[in-house]
């Protein structure tokens, strides 16, 4: 477990395939939207007088991941360092809870080896709202700090912001299925 | 027929060359038949992970009593597409290049491939497409220099074997899909067609598994019924009730009984045991767990035992807690979120049945691995 700060900041590596991840705009978009979410917020900094706060990235088990956004040394506050991660996908859901696989990302997992019912609860409102049988997220454990030095314990789950279907990507797959269903040799 | 033999496997060997053998392994994201229809031919039904090794469970079974599947297997039939019931398949078909691969031929349709491209690109690495191994398996059979894929139908030959040394003359029938299977598995997947703007997601299962591939082999006096996850509807143009209705089915009674949708009350037809079975044949199932449950339940195990008191399944473990450790930190944590963490699939167990070769093809032997019991051991633990 390795607590990343400005003054230690790795560059982004463009080239890397980070976490399971392709290194695509999405997946830098959503390692952003990731990591910011779990640490405090620029309104929570502000209460502390801090006039502006650029958030600082956890190193997770898998290194070169850090987007290009290189903050101040003068105004890091925030830190998380991951103790575990996860990818899981949603089995099912029922009123109270929803039932995911979940593939050991720390270790280097390939196969989805654990299960979990997780509270829907413990969703933000709008994951609540579009998650389905196949949603995909990741699941991370680690522990915060804050400016002040405090440390937090903390579990957060993100829904992934994959890519959306458009129309033209589905037409094209219909046309390219027709023609590779003619050449599939059957008998 | 008499009471089969039991006995715990410590070495494995190669049935001899006129017996006939039957193996049954699962579960491992899936389950997997491998029969041996004498003379070192071998058709395998189906995949599923040996969960120790990460190999395909036939695969790595082969590879323990000498058989060279490019040799050996002449067969290879499908009849799931989704990755959680056929990991390892696609391994199994580019192991196998001179084997026929059969599937019901709703897989062949554009309507499926469109569904094949539509969700096999989800972008991310870690967690499978759903449709990962189905869209290697097409990819793969997509070369012209391979045998033609054969398609399963109700009552179609795929596979007919004459004589052969020590061996008898061995037809495989697939008894489904049957017609509105076919139609109905195909409004299914144009049901996932995924809309504009919506997220990626992984491919859901569909259920009933429309695809499914029954399957009756008959070799010399010995009938076998591969029940695969086919299940009931109450249709009689469907599921069970089709086959049994069947004018065109092949006749007689099976003695061995590879037991549908592990054990399932969804899977289960009297007339399929009144009908196309002898009395007290031997049963053979696998478990299937998913989000904490299990198939088959305590109903299903004394219906099944009421009908097959000689019933075997490949293991008598239910899905144990996970056991990775982890930090006191993180395993506190994980308590606080979600409680316990399953494992999603116990060790994989298989159930392997020998008959006694031409001299005595009614006599079975039932080998088990380590996890493997009668169907009877469930019903004990639990009590």
């Amino acid at each position: 477990m390795i607590e990343q700060t400005a003054a230690n900041l790795t560059p982004y590596n463009e080239t890397a395939s980070p976490l399971g991840l392709g290194s695509t705009t999405q997946d830098q978009g959503f390692l952003l939207k990731f990591y910011e979410s779990i640490v405090d917020d620029l309104s929570a900094a502000k209460r502390h007088g801090t006039p502006s706060v650029d958030t600082t990235y956890a190193k997770s088990s898998i290194p070169d991941i850090f987007p290009n956004k290189i903050p101040n040394p003068q105004e890091t506050r925030y830190s998380f360092s991951v103790l575990q991660e996860w990818e899981g996908y949603v089995v099912s859901i029922s009123t109270e809870t929803f039932t995911a696989r979940l593939t050991d990302v720390t270790r280097n997992c390939t196969i989805e080896e654990e299960e979990a019912d997780f509270p829907l609860t413990d969703l933000e409102d709008a994951d609540r709202l579009r998650i389905s049988p196949g949603s995909i997220f990741r699941w991370v454990i680690g522990y915060r700090r804050s400016p002040g030095g405090t440390k937090d314990r903390s579990s957060r789950i993100v829904f992934r912001n994959l890519p959306a279907w458009t129309t033209k990507e589905i037409e094209k797959n219909r046309h390219d299925a027709t023609e590779w269903a003619s050449q599939l040799n059957v008998e | 027929m008499g009471k089969p033999t039991e006995c715990r496997m410590t070495k494995l060997s190669p049935p001899n060359s006129d017996q006939i053998e039957l193996t049954l392994f699962g579960p491992g994201y899936g389950e997997c038949v491998a029969v041996h229809l004498g003379e070192n031919r071998w058709i395998v039904v189906d995949s599923c992970l040996n969960t120790k090794t990460g190999n395909p469970a036939v695969l790595d079974y082969f590879n323990e009593i000498g058989i060279s599947p490019q040799k050996a297997v002449k067969l290879i039939i499908i009849s799931h597409w989704h990755d959680d019931h056929v990991r390892g398949l696609s391994e199994i078909v580019s192991s196998c290049p001179k084997a026929s691969v059969c599937c019901s031929s709703a897989l062949t349709q554009s309507e499926f491939l469109s569904h094949v491209l539509n969700y096999q690109n989800i972008m991310t690495k870690t967690t499978s497409s759903g449709v990962k191994e189905i869209e290697k398996i097409l990819q793969i059979l997509s070369d012209p220099s391979l045998p033609p894929i054969k398609r399963a139908l109700a009552n179609r030959t795929v596979l007919d074997l004459p004589a052969k040394g020590t061996a008898n003359s061995c037809v495989v029938t697939t008894l489904s899909p049957s017609d509105k299977e076919y139609d109905d598995f195909l409004k299914g997947i144009a049901a996932l067609v995924p809309s504009d703007k919506k997220t990626k997601i992984r491919a859901p299962s569909l259920s009933p598994n429309d695809a499914a591939v029954a399957i009756w082999i008959k070799t010399g006096g010995v009938k076998m019924l591969l029940g695969s996850d086919l299940e009931e509807k109450g249709e009689s143009s469907s599921g069970w009730s089709a086959i049994v209705q069947s004018e065109e089915r092949p006749r007689g009674r099976a003695s061995i009984f590879k037991i549908p949708h592990h054990g399932s009350g969804t899977g289960h037809h009297d007339k399929v045991w009144s009908d196309m079975m002898i009395e007290s044949p031997i049963a053979i199932l696998s478990p299937f767990y998913n989000a904490g449950k299990m198939l088959p339940t305590d109903k299903d195990i004394a219906r099944i035992l009421s009908l097959a008191p000689k019933s075997y399944i490949t293991t008598r473990y239910p899905a144990p807690k996970s056991k990775k450790s982890r930090t006191r930190s993180v395993e506190r944590t994980i308590r606080e979120t979600v409680g316990k963490m399953r494992a999603v699939q116990p060790p994989m167990g298989w159930v392997s049945l020998r008959n006694g070769g031409k001299s005595n093809p009614d006599s079975w032997t039932v080998k088990l691995s380590a996890a493997g019991s009668h169907l009877n051991a469930l019903n004990e633990k639990k009590g």
